[in-house]
């Protein structure tokens, strides 16, 4: 069975139509990863699958059981949980605090256990020597990487991360990349949205492109680059 | 450290009324009552981040139910009064349900409106409903049959539950969850904090005690009337109090009802406008100067200190 | 018969202090959009407004009417420097903060207010308004539709201003992206200054209307206290049932802030 089953999903905001009927479905300690220019619905996919959108129309399930409109807390303790493309901090936690709270309320711990799990997340992140500093001084690339850390926190097997390597210069994205083979190595599965081909193609085992809220192909990352709508769709009419 | 400071300082406040005399009484009286509503406000506005300005709602709620219960029923004060705050909770919970869901200024604006339509709604409650209550703009009035010492009492006690509240959240599960709540609420419901919830039963449990406080200070003036125990100035000083002693600390709400309370004694009497402009131009400087409020200064002089040593 | 025309004329008293009611209304709300300011001191710039005009026409003998650009000019300077020596430094803080800073203005005012004119009422005597319009069976004080239609007019005015000219353009650059304002040269503590003059203006005006047909005290700001407060109060004034009118003056007040999705000017948040 599968773990993930998008069916149809719509999201209209007035007469602008964002997404328009975008099947996939995803099965357990995959990584797929989410293509398609700027403004293609990604971020609006992931917000959708994560609750904190409501769909127009159609329908997301999670282990069989369907999660439509379920609101996102409900979302993220029941397995699914997403990093945001503008990393988002509680600034004036500190570092492992912000770790904590996912420990604590997505997975559901106590406090001991939560400490002893954000710390562990923060190591494994490459975070620890931060741990006690306000989470707003971090760097962007650190900004990135706590936010990974306070997503696998929540302890959800289904992460989506939502182009948590914009912005990093190619040692990081290297280094984020065998990160989150370690997260997949880990039991977790994870779709990923990206911007940066490269880190995606070395990454994903199947990748859905969306242009324009729509699903214009789906596959192998090799052979989705070689089909001519990718192409148009991501470089225009005259490299077809 | 602090936790076994305010233990001494609560037992020192047991004792107090066997060594002095009914006037400290009756100041210490009213810091606690200040102390206990503002904290109630604290524990949400400071913790959760959200700005009730509403919280005189509960106040008159338990000053007029309080009221009823032991003119209609004959039931003993205290006992009145923790009915009231057990209907406050029930009131609380079916207001607090779709109002959290306000955000930000809205939730501020959207408290404030509902404060003013349940005051008018008291003010006109005989007439509309035909069942006596809140006795209208004449107001309801008590006879008095208790001590002073037992008001003190009630309002330590309510003093204390709210500052050991407030100590408790600094570390608890709950209180990280407040606080993720009130720095990011979109990130803290998107970790699998249910936000709705934990605002709730702050909001429940201060409109508890609010309208604990409420009722007794209603029973102490021995009079009641909606104007006054709806007060919007009634908020205006929950709020002012806890931010001139500190938003967000467990002692805060104590150190400002406690700076105001003197102040105004000491000086109110004597100088009626003069003191109130003083009042003005104090709470103006703190705020410029001292944005953490007095309880910041408290902590920077300690780590001053601290560092010397 | 009587009853209906009764209705109709206090719904019509309600509609005239409504025009009065925006006035003030847009002066708050104008610095709440584009400051983020929650103005405790609101109430108080109403009443320095109407004893401008009250003080005014009684010692110096000025048309009560011609006192409404020098109460705007009066206390469009007040809450400029309001805004430039005390509030600006409250720029970049909790904004809750300048809520308390803006309380201990509205105690220095009331208190000074009192300690100078004590806390009696006053009434201007206006004898070319104290006439009325009668259409049918319909009685119009004249002050109080003069009141009304400036008041409106200020409203209308402010728009234009905003929508119109050079300086609205920065004060609206200014409410939507502090960041993209400052690039374009906006200096955003003059735009913050100019905003609460202009607010302290609109509202001073709106206390010199009040002027015009009631009683002026220093304790009138109290009830002026606030938008939702003379929202609730305009809606007493009817016929209808006190409590009732004000439960839908809530319910109402409750959907616009539940549904209207980013506020007057955009700026919704408090941190």
């Amino acid at each position: 069975m599968s773990l993930l089953e998008v069916r149809g999903i719509t999201k209209r905001f007035g007469s602008l139509v964002a997404l328009n009927a975008v099947d996939f479905s995803l099965t357990e300690g995959e990584i797929l990863g989410i293509i398609g220019p700027n403004g293609a619905g990604k971020s609006t996919l992931f917000n959708l699958i994560a609750g904190l959108e409501t769909p127009t129309a159609g329908a997301v399930s999670y282990r069989g059981r369907s999660i439509t409109g379920l609101n996102a807390d409900a979302v993220c303790r029941l397995g699914i949980a997403k990093t945001f493309q503008i990393p988002q901090l509680f600034p004036r936690l500190t570092v492992a605090e912000n770790v904590l709270v996912a420990a604590l309320y997505g997975r559901g711990r106590g406090l001991t256990e939560s400490w002893r799990e954000a710390r562990e997340w923060l190591t494994f992140v490459g975070l620890a020597d931060k741990a006690e500093k306000p989470a707003e001084t971090l760097t962007v690339s650190e900004r990135r990487r706590a936010d990974l850390a306070r997503v696998l926190g929540t302890g959800a097997p289904l992460i989506l991360l939502d182009e948590n390597m914009a912005g990093l210069n190619r040692r990081e994205v290297e280094a984020a990349v065998g990160l989150l083979r370690e997260v997949r190595a880990r039991g977790r599965t994870l779709v990923v949205t990206e911007h940066i081909m490269r880190a995606i193609m070395g990454l994903a085992d199947r990748v859905v492109v969306l242009n324009y809220g729509e699903k214009i192909a789906e596959g192998r990352p090799a052979d989705v680059m070689r089909d001519t709508t990718v192409i148009k769709a991501y470089l225009g009419e005259s490299y077809a | 450290m602090t936790r076994w400071i305010a233990l001494l300082a609560l037992g020192v406040l047991l004792l107090l009324p066997i060594g002095v005399g009914p006037y400290p009484i009756r100041v210490a009286t009213v810091i606690f009552m200040w102390a206990a509503l503002a904290g109630s406000w604290n524990l949400l506005a400071g913790y959760a981040g959200a700005v009730d300005l509403g919280p005189v709602v509960y106040h008159g709620i338990g000053a007029f139910v309080t009221a009823a219960l032991m003119l209609k029923l004959g039931l003993p004060f205290l006992v009145s009064a923790g009915l009231a705050g057990v209907v406050a909770m029930v009131i609380a919970y079916a207001v607090g349900t779709p109002t959290l869901r306000l955000r930000g200024a809205y939730f501020a604006i959207g408290t404030l409106a509902l404060a003013e339509s349940a005051k008018q709604l008291a003010l006109a409650w005989d007439r509309l409903t035909r069942i006596p209550l809140t006795g209208g703009s004449a107001g309801v009035s008590l006879p008095l049959s208790a001590g002073y010492v037992l008001f003190y009492y009630v309002m330590l006690v309510l003093m204390a539950a709210v500052t050991a509240a407030a100590l408790w959240l600094r570390g608890s599960k709950f209180g990280y969850g407040l606080r993720a709540i009130a720095e990011n609420d979109r990130l803290a419901e998107a970790s699998g904090v249910n936000i709705h919830c934990l605002k709730r039963r702050v909001y429940v449990a201060s409109a508890c005690v609010i309208a604990v406080t409420g009722g007794t200070a209603g029973y102490w003036l021995s009079y009641i009337n909606a104007a006054d125990v709806f007060s919007a100035s009634i908020t205006f000083q929950m709020v002012v109090m806890t931010l001139l002693g500190g938003l967000g600390t467990p002692f805060g709400p104590v150190v400002g009802a406690a700076f105001l309370t003197l102040i105004s004694e000491f000086l109110g009497t004597r100088f009626v406008y003069h003191y109130l402009i003083a009042i003005g131009v104090i709470i103006v400087a703190i705020s410029l100067f001292a944005p953490g409020g007095l309880t910041s200064i408290f902590a920077l002089v300690r780590r001053r200190t601290e560092a010397t040593a | 018969m009587t009853f209906l025309a009764d209705l109709i004329q206090t719904l019509i008293n309600g509609i005239l202090q409504g025009g009065v009611y925006a006035a003030a209304a847009v002066g708050l709300s104008l610095i709440f959009g584009v400051s983020g300011i929650l103005n405790a001191a609101h109430g108080e710039l109403v009443m320095l407004g109407a004893f401008a005009t009250y003080w005014l026409s009684t010692l110096y003998r000025i048309d009560p009417l011609l006192t409404l650009p020098i109460s705007f000019g009066l206390l469009f300077v007040l809450g400029y420097a309001l805004q430039y020596f005390v509030l600006n430094r409250t720029l970049g803080r909790p904004l809750l903060l300048s809520l308390l800073v803006t309380f201990g203005i509205s105690l220095v005012l009331l208190n000074v207010a009192l300690r100078l004119w004590s806390a009696d009422y006053r009434l201007l005597r206006i004898p070319y308004l104290e006439r009325s319009l009668v259409v049918g069976p319909l009685i119009l004080p004249l002050a109080r539709v003069v009141a009304c239609v400036v008041g409106i007019g200020m409203v209308a005015a402010l728009s234009w201003l905003l929508a119109s000219t050079r300086l609205g353009r920065m004060i609206r650059a200014t409410a939507q992206d502090l960041e993209m304002a400052r690039m374009v040269g906006v200096n955003p503590r003059t735009v913050y200054a100019v905003t609460f003059g202009l607010g302290a203006g609109v509202s001073g005006v709106a206390g010199s209307l009040v002027a015009l047909y009631a009683p002026v005290e220093p304790n009138m700001g109290l009830m002026w206290g606030g938008l939702t407060l003379g929202v609730a109060q305009a809606l007493t004034e009817t016929y209808l049932e006190a409590g009732l009118s004000l439960l839908v003056a809530f319910a109402l007040l409750y959907l616009i802030l539940r549904f209207m999705p980013a506020g007057i000017m955009g700026k919704g948040r408090l941190e």
